[in-house]
């Protein structure tokens, strides 16, 4: 409830929000303001993505700064609390339990009558295709039935505000299409559902907006096609085993779109370029005009790790602070995050823009 | 969204110890503490016609050295301090804490259902003992009965303080509840129970078995430890309990858990 005594609308909201464990940071300064609609936490693993989750959930109390969830600070607030619902990352359950006890005491503990909740948890297990499971323990549930299983008990009470750890790990195709249909459904409700992963897909198939995390920081936030513009634009390096380098590399040398070669041993030449595609085709051409062997062709930044790293190292040569973006001076296609007071996203009528504000940093 | 009210926290409470003693029931603790609490007292009946001793003086051995000296111990260790500090390490608490639920009711309720399964196993103990006793003298088994009722009330009231005591050491150090508790029993209540003098009266289980009417007057250096009213014992005991659980409350109102580590 608000101080008005009305009902507030379904948001999250960080202010310089920090998390640190000992000398471990886990979160750091982030600032954001999520309304309702889906919103994708983009990641590698390590990179804060759980710990500011456990932060909205009201599992983790901050360091520094505060969240506010529905408008109130959610650690140990059952009034916040009740409007929260949380699919942990984590795999444990009680697996002492069947899927319909489980799901029914948490909906008692959600505030519904013993046969309420009986009655609501069977309706939705049943929606999550448990219907025929949901007699048996948990514990002999496999990862995608106890995904839908957790993922139940998280929004048995209807909940404002979704919180979704890594919701597709380990599922198979039916369940991952079956999970996000009902978060669609929910967040197309009303509800604002943060969802986390670390791959780019999962939240392309459920949400235009998304948030990029790295060493706890918000490094880059936008619509999919805003990030893969990032993605595109992230210098892509090739590895190329041969028995040859010097000889492939004087050829390569020509090819269009190629910055940077550089010797790695006596048989690796990594290639630095902007058009990957083009390297892949050439480089089996050139071996066999040339006569060279080729051993291995590869990659070893086709992770999201390396966009990371490349937005937080341009972000700190843009700055010169090591620890900010901006966008100004770097021409980047996506919005670096500010201190200032920052736009709501998942509403239509707020818009985030492109560009940031001169001297804003991470 | 139709999103309910927050639970009174009495149906909370009463949601909280039915899953707990659900998971208990189906758990493995439960079962061990069951055949360990079966496996002393079958033994002290088996001595009993082994030797031929007396009913009523073995069955107050049994009573002294089996259920005051041991099983009141491990019971709390096994059923108390895992409850919270088992679902810390596996992370399952998080199902809980996420609920609309003070964190103060989610530590009593799993209090309560530690502490009642603990009690009733202690109460059934003392009864089967009774009964194994005075198997070959049923016509005594009523006559009798006054030792085994105040027992039971000794052992009911300790568990509970046992419990939590256990379930406080489980939300403070979840890595090592037992070793802890296993510490605590055997500094503050085993070794302070049998040192000579007032320092006898730190330890519940001196209480505890003054209400139970247990109390050797003829023990070595009992003569230095101040009389206590065995009701006045009871209420320490009752006490020292609540001061307990409200230790492990507040430790689960404000603690992380370490939830943010990987």
């Amino acid at each position: 409830m608000s101080a008005d005594g009305t009902q507030a609308e379904a948001t999250v909201r960080a202010v310089r929000l920090s998390k640190w464990y000992g000398p471990v940071v886990g979160v750091h300064g982030l600032t954001l303001e999520l309304g309702p609609g889906a919103h994708g936490l983009l990641g590698p693993n390590g990179s804060g993505k759980t710990t500011f989750l456990r932060m909205c959930a009201g599992q983790l109390q901050p360091s520094l700064g505060e969240i506010k969830v529905c408008g109130g600070a959610p650690f140990a607030n059952p009034d916040i609390l009740r409007r929260i619902g949380l699919c942990p990352e984590v795999d444990a359950m009680y697996d002492e339990l069947t899927g319909l006890e489980l799901v029914t005491f948490m909906a008692e503990l959600a505030g519904f009558s013993r046969k309420d909740a009986r009655d609501k948890a069977a309706a939705e297990l049943d929606l999550f295709g448990l219907k025929d499971a949901m007699e048996r323990r948990v514990g002999g549930y496999s990862r995608g039935m106890r995904q839908r299983a957790k993922l139940a008990q998280a929004v048995i009470h209807d909940p404002d505000v979704l919180i979704l750890d890594e919701p597709l790990t380990g599922t198979d195709p039916v369940s991952r299409a079956l999970i996000l249909d009902i978060v669609r459904k929910k967040a197309k409700a009303g509800a604002c559902v943060l969802f986390s992963t670390h791959v780019l897909h999962e939240v392309e198939a459920l949400t235009e907006s998304i948030l990029l995390i790295a060493r706890g920081q918000l490094v880059a936030e936008g619509t999919a096609t805003e990030i893969r513009d990032v993605l595109s634009e992230h210098p892509h390096h090739v590895r190329v085993e041969t028995d040859r380098p010097r000889d492939l590399a004087r050829a390569l040398v020509e090819v269009e779109g190629i910055h940077a070669l550089r010797f790695l041993g006596d048989s690796v030449v990594e290639v630095e370029t902007h058009m990957p595609d083009a390297v892949y085709t050439r480089v089996p051409e050139l071996a066999l005009s040339l006569g060279v062997k080729v051993r291995s062709l590869t990659s070893p930044d086709a992770s999201l790790e390396a966009l990371f790293h490349y937005l937080v190292e341009r972000g700190t040569r843009a700055t010169g602070t090591g620890s900010g973006l901006d966008a100004s001076s770097s021409g980047a296609p996506y919005r670096p995050i500010d201190d200032a007071p920052p736009p709501r996203r998942g509403s239509s009528k707020t818009k985030s823009p492109t560009t940031a504000p001169k001297g804003a940093n991470s | 969204m139709t999103t309910p009210d927050r639970p009174a926290p009495i149906a909370a409470l009463a949601s909280l110890l039915r899953l707990s003693l659900l998971r208990l029931w189906r758990g493995r603790q439960l079962k061990l503490a069951l055949a360990i609490t079966l496996l002393v007292s079958a033994i002290g009946i088996a001595a009993r016609y082994a030797t031929g001793a007396a009913p009523e003086a073995t069955e107050k051995a049994i009573f002294d050295n089996g259920l005051f000296l041991v099983i009141v111990y491990v019971l709390p260790i096994l059923l108390a301090s895992g409850a919270l500090a088992d679902e810390i390490d596996s992370r399952t608490l998080t199902y809980l804490l996420v609920r609309p639920v003070p964190r103060s009711v989610i530590c009593i309720g799993k209090y309560l259902a530690a502490a009642l399964a603990t009690a009733t196993l202690l109460v059934a103990a003392v009864l089967v003992v009774h009964v194994g006793c005075f198997a070959a003298h049923p016509a005594q088994l009523v006559e009798h009965i006054e030792i085994p009722l105040r027992a039971a009330g000794g052992l009911g009231l300790v568990a509970f303080a046992y419990c939590a005591i256990g379930l406080f050491f489980g939300a403070l150090v979840a890595e090592a509840p037992s070793i802890l508790t296993a510490l605590w029993f055997l500094l503050m209540e085993f070794a302070a129970g049998i040192v000579p003098g007032p320092f006898r009266l730190i330890s519940l289980n001196h209480h505890a078995q003054n209400v139970a009417g247990l109390l050797d007057a003829e023990s070595s250096f009992s003569q230095y430890t101040p009389a206590v009213e065995p009701w006045t014992s009871a209420l320490i005991v009752a006490a020292a309990a609540a001061g307990w659980i409200c230790a492990g409350a507040l430790v689960v109102r404000f603690s992380d858990f370490r939830f943010g580590r990987a």
